[in-house]
């Protein structure tokens, strides 16, 4: 802690903080590709330097995802799926600012958290994770699909419908046993397969344009001017106080992001989701979800998926 | 008895779940285990195949209770589907034409043509507009992308640009 807390080492950590904001809140630029552009300035520093403006990309970037999550719909970053489902109806609603930030603290404390697990666990969940064998990853996996039972909302079949076609987008491509191409028809650029980030950004832009592009005809611009006004001002203690009068569903959401990170090649978009399913379930995230009333205020309703995020 | 629109997305998920099904038959088998690569998307596409129908099935039940019913349709302007269709062409013909044409003329044409699509350019101004915001957006994705970024865009076969 000593060494961390001089400007030398704070200023690139702010670097390059911002930096992965910037980079995570672009959709179709990941953390990965943020922190290579970001490397070569970093040759120059020495290695302390340059593995705090490292981590400052990382982190902020898992914070920038959920920025455009939020604002448009659109997750910056796998991670950041689940900040659409609570996030962008709030912005929708008119509370953007509330959304946004409570993404923002989330990911500040979730990171802390994670931050000192890191520190003090490390040893232990490296020797669970390298004693996660193929049983263990099936189970991960039909677990991680089970989620989908927990996010059909009122339609069974729909929900059910959609995990089945995001399976068959997986199956085009070469079989991971024998390498045998299946349903490429020939065509070329389909030998690899799908890219799990290029059919992401589709499916949610395309959820996102395709509905405004329908309604065309009845777009009035003056009044989508005035029932949108788009305003980030928020009180940070409000916002957190939101956050902190959930203990169970932080520390939860934190404890599931640490294991499912801990596993190698599972990471924050299974995690993030696994983390919004349980924080839905849980008995405050019920009461939170539907409207008491026509009255009923929501700003005593914090949003379930921003704080996922806490991951 | 016309479908609603999760009629129609059953019927489309259940003609990709047969077309592919019946290609499934064309995977080679597998010589030494008993599951070869056919085996998964069988599964996968006979699950998809049987939701399909199901949603098919409440779709067609749910219009019979509403035709019961007599119920009053939703009010509202009815959607544009020539323009999400419009759209969608657009975006496969962007696709199409990103080989040949290269990275910067596609996108330009793509970005004009969508432009063009939602809203028809009422006058001089706004046509001078578009062009513009079109050649914006794909100079500028191209300097950030090729030059800062270092992610190489596809160069035309044909144009070479």
């Amino acid at each position: 802690m000593g060494t961390v807390l001089h400007l030398q080492y704070l200023v690139p950590l702010l670097v390059g903080t911002i930096a992965g904001v910037i980079g995570g809140a672009l959709p179709g630029v990941t953390i990965t590709m943020t922190v290579i552009v970001v490397l070569p300035f970093t040759f120059g520093l020495d290695p302390l330097q340059g593995l705090a403006a490292m981590i400052g990309v990382y982190v902020g970037g898992s914070a920038g995802g959920s920025i455009t999550a939020s604002l448009i719909g659109i997750p910056g970053t796998p991670s950041a799926v689940a900040t659409t489902f609570d996030g962008f109806p709030m912005t929708k609603k008119g509370e953007a600012g509330r959304s946004v930030w409570v993404g923002v603290w989330s990911a500040f404390i979730g990171g802390a958290l994670g931050g000192l697990c890191l520190i003090e666990l490390t040893g232990p969940f490296a020797s669970l994770a390298l004693a996660f064998g193929p049983w263990e990853f099936f189970s991960l996996f039909v677990f991680a699909l089970s989620m989908v039972a927990g996010l059909v909302g009122r339609s069974v079949t729909k929900g059910l419908l959609s995990g089945a076609i995001g399976l068959t987008v997986t199956i085009v491509g070469p079989d991971p046993i024998l390498g045998v191409q299946r349903f490429t028809m020939g065509i070329h650029p389909l030998e690899g397969g799908f890219d799990f980030l290029p059919v992401l950004i589709g499916i949610f832009a395309f959820a996102q344009l395709m509905p405004d592009v329908e309604q065309l005809n009845a777009y009035d611009p003056t009044k989508a001017a005035a029932a949108t006004k788009l305003s980030l001002k928020v009180s940070h203690l409000s916002v957190f106080w939101d956050i902190l009068c959930r203990p169970f569903i932080l520390l939860w959401c934190t404890f599931i992001g640490i294991v499912i990170g801990v596993l190698p090649a599972i990471g924050g978009s299974a995690a993030n989701i696994m983390a919004y399913d349980q924080a839905r379930n849980s008995p405050s995230g019920r009461r939170n979800s539907a409207p008491v009333s026509p009255k009923a205020s929501w700003r005593r309703n914090p949003p379930i998926a921003p704080m996922s995020l806490g991951h | 008895m016309m479908l609603s629109r999760d009629g129609v997305s059953g019927l489309v998920c259940l003609a990709i779940s047969v077309i592919l099904l019946t290609q499934t038959f064309g995977l080679p088998p597998a010589a030494i285990v008993p599951i070869g690569p056919a085996f998964y998307p069988r599964v996968v596409l006979s699950i998809l195949m049987l939701l399909s129908v199901i949603l098919i099935a409440l779709d067609v039940r749910a219009m019979r209770t509403a035709a019961a019913s007599a119920a009053a349709p939703a009010a509202g302007p009815p959607p544009n589907y020539r323009l999400v269709l419009a759209t969608f062409i657009e975006f496969g013909l962007y696709i199409l034409l990103l080989p040949p044409l290269g990275f910067r003329i596609a996108t330009f044409l793509f970005v004009l043509s969508l432009q063009v699509t939602l809203e028809w350019p009422r006058s001089t101004k706004h046509w001078v507009l578009a062009v513009l915001v079109a050649a914006a957006t794909s100079l500028i994705c191209f300097l950030i992308f090729q030059d800062y970024l270092s992610v190489l865009l596809p160069r035309g076969t044909w144009s070479n640009m």
